[in-house]
C-alpha cells in the first residue's frame, strides 16, 4: 500500500509544450506528420507555487471517496468495491466530472494543465518526466508483444520515472484529467496511458488524447493538486 | 449460411457484431446511423428512437423517422466475412438537400484491432496506402477527431456537418474506405462505403466512418447506399484487390 503525500513545485516560468524545431525532429523520428503534434505551442508560463499528489488516486483511495459519500464507483467494480487485486493500482473508468468531484471532497481540485506539465517535467524542457530520452523501464506504456495483455500498473512501480520533483507514474498507467477544457465537453487528458503504444505519445507535452469529459475509458484516471499556504 | 453474428439494441442505434471468424474473441459495435439526413441539418440518433427486428438469415432491420424531415430503413446482413448495411433514406422535409449523408459508426475498440493513437488506421491518398498519421491533420478543440475529404465528394470544407468539426485537412482526399490493420498485420477491418461522402475517425473509442452519401435529394426522394464492414485474414494490399474488384471505389 502507497501513502499518496503531497509534493510541493516550487513557484516559477517554464516552457510549456514544444518548440517547432523539436516538433519536425520528433515527426521525423516516429514518422508522424508534423501537424500532429501542432497543439502543443511552444510558450513561457509562470507558475505559482502549489501542491500536487506524488501518485495517481488509486482504486483504495476512490473507494474511500465512494464509501465516504455515496458517490457511485465506476462500472467495472462488482458490488460497488475494486477488485483486491487492484487496489493500489489508479482508478480508472472515471469521467473529469467524476475526478473533480473527488478532488473537492479532499479538500483540493485538479491541476491545470501548465501545473500539471510542470510537475512532470521541471524547468529543463525535457520530453519525459526522467530525462530527453525514452526509457522502456522507466513507466507503464503498451510493450506489447509481451507476455499477456498491458493493463495498468500499481502505481510507483516505476522509480525511475520519478519527475525531477519527485512524481511519479506522470505518464503511462494512466491519462490524467487536468482542470482545463478545450471546449466546455472537451477536458484536457495528459500523459498517455497503459495502452499508448508511441513514445511521441507518451511525451509530457502530448495531449491529443482530451476527449469528452463526461467519457469514461478505461485509460482516463487522475491525481489531484491544491495551494499551498 | 453467415457466420458473422448480428444481434440490434432496441431503442438505440446500435448492433453488436460477434463470432468474427477473423477475430473470434472480439465484438464490434456499430452506431448505424449516430446522424443522418441532410449534410445542413443532419438528424442525430437521439431523436431517432430505432427500431430493430430480425428478418430471418441472421440479418437485422432497422427503421427511424422524424415527421416532416427523414425516414430511413437500414437493413444489415452478415455474410462469411464482411457485412452489408444498406440504407435506404427518404427526404420528407420540403427542402432539396444538397448533400445527403449517413453517420456510419464503426467501433473498434472491444477487439484486438483497438488503436487510440491511429498507429495502424490506413487509407489510400493520390494512389498510395498511409497511416493516418502519416498525414497532416487539424487540432481542433476536440483532438482525438479527424475527418477527410474523399475522391468524388465535395470538400468537406463545403459540406457543413463535415465544416463544423473544424478537423478537416484540406490537402487531403482520401479514397472512401478506412481499414484498422491487427498488431499481427495479418488481419484487418474496414469500413467502405460506395458512395462515401466523407471518412471519419475518433482516437478516443477507436472508431472508423466512411459516410455513405445518398448525393443531392429532393423533397419527397427516396435513395439507397451501402457501407461493407470487412473482417480479413489478409494484409491491406490483398484486401484492397478484393475491395476493389468487389466495391469499385
Amino acid at each position: 500500500m502507497v501513502a499518496n503525500e503531497w509534493i510541493v513545485i516550487p513557484e516559477g516560468t517554464f516552457i510549456m509544450g514544444t518548440s517547432p524545431e523539436e516538433v519536425l525532429r520528433l515527426a521525423r523520428q516516429y514518422r508522424h506528420h508534423p501537424s500532429w503534434l501542432s497543439g502543443e505551442q511552444s510558450r513561457e508560463v509562470y507558475v505559482p507555487s502549489f501542491a500536487i499528489q506524488k501518485y495517481p488516486v488509486t482504486n483504495r483511495e476512490y473507494a474511500e471517496f465512494c464509501r465516504a459519500t455515496g458517490y457511485p464507483p465506476p462500472l467495472h467494480w462488482r458490488g460497488g468495491t475494486p477488485p483486491e487485486e487492484l487496489l493500489d493500482h489508479p482508478v480508472v473508468f472515471v469521467s473529469q466530472e467524476d475526478a473533480e468531484a473527488y478532488a473537492k471532497w479532499l479538500g483540493a481540485r485538479l491541476p491545470g494543465e501548465a501545473e500539471w506539465e510542470k510537475a512532470a517535467r521541471g524547468t529543463d524542457r525535457r520530453l519525459y518526466p526522467w530525462g530527453n530520452r525514452f526509457d522502456p523501464d522507466a513507466c507503464c506504456w503498451n510493450r506489447q508483444p509481451r507476455n499477456g495483455m498491458p493493463n495498468t500498473a500499481p502505481v510507483g512501480s516505476f522509480p525511475q520515472g520519478a519527475s525531477p520533483y519527485g512524481v511519479m507514474d506522470m505518464v503511462g498507467n494512466v491519462a490524467e484529467w487536468c482542470a482545463d477544457r478545450l471546449n466546455p465537453a472537451v477536458g484536457v487528458l495528459k500523459g498517455g496511458c497503459w495502452l499508448t503504444r508511441s513514445p511521441l505519445n507518451l511525451r509530457i507535452a502530448a495531449r491529443n488524447m482530451s476527449g469528452w469529459r463526461t467519457n469514461r475509458s478505461d485509460m482516463y484516471g487522475f491525481r489531484c493538486a491544491k495551494e499551498v499556504r | 449460411m453467415a457466420s458473422i453474428r448480428v444481434e440490434g439494441v432496441q431503442g438505440q442505434m446500435a448492433a453488436v457484431l460477434s463470432n468474427v471468424p477473423a477475430f473470434p474473441n472480439d465484438r464490434f459495435v456499430l452506431g448505424f446511423p449516430e446522424a443522418i439526413g441532410d449534410a445542413a441539418r443532419a438528424i442525430w440518433f437521439g431523436a431517432l428512437k430505432p427500431r430493430w427486428r430480425e428478418i430471418g438469415d441472421g440479418a437485422w432491420e432497422s427503421a427511424g423517422e422524424m415527421p416532416d424531415e427523414l425516414r430511413y430503413r437500414l437493413v444489415i446482413t452478415p455474410y462469411e466475412d464482411y457485412v452489408d448495411a444498406v440504407i435506404t433514406l427518404t427526404n420528407c422535409s420540403h427542402r432539396v438537400w444538397q448533400n445527403s449523408m449517413a453517420f456510419n459508426c464503426f467501433n473498434c475498440g472491444s477487439s484486438v484491432l483497438r488503436d487510440n493513437e491511429c498507429l495502424r488506421h490506413w487509407v489510400r491518398v493520390k494512389g498510395k496506402f498511409q497511416r493516418l498519421v502519416e498525414l497532416p491533420r487539424v487540432f481542433s478543440d476536440r483532438p482525438t477527431v479527424q475527418l477527410y475529404s474523399v475522391e468524388g465528394a465535395p470538400p468537406g470544407a463545403q459540406i457543413p456537418f463535415v465544416a463544423n468539426f473544424k478537423a478537416t485537412p484540406a490537402d487531403v482526399v482520401a479514397e472512401g474506405w478506412m481499414a484498422i490493420v491487427a498488431p499481427d498485420g495479418k488481419r484487418l477491418a474496414a469500413t467502405v462505403s460506395r458512395p462515401a461522402l466523407f471518412l471519419f475517425q475518433n482516437m478516443e473509442y477507436s472508431c472508423i466512418h466512411s459516410a455513405p452519401s445518398f448525393g443531392t435529394m429532393q423533397p419527397g426522394q427516396t435513395a439507397k447506399a451501402l457501407t461493407r464492414l470487412y473482417f480479413v485474414r489478409q494484409p491491406l494490399g490483398k484486401w484492397y484487390e478484393r475491395m476493389k474488384r468487389e466495391m469499385e471505389v
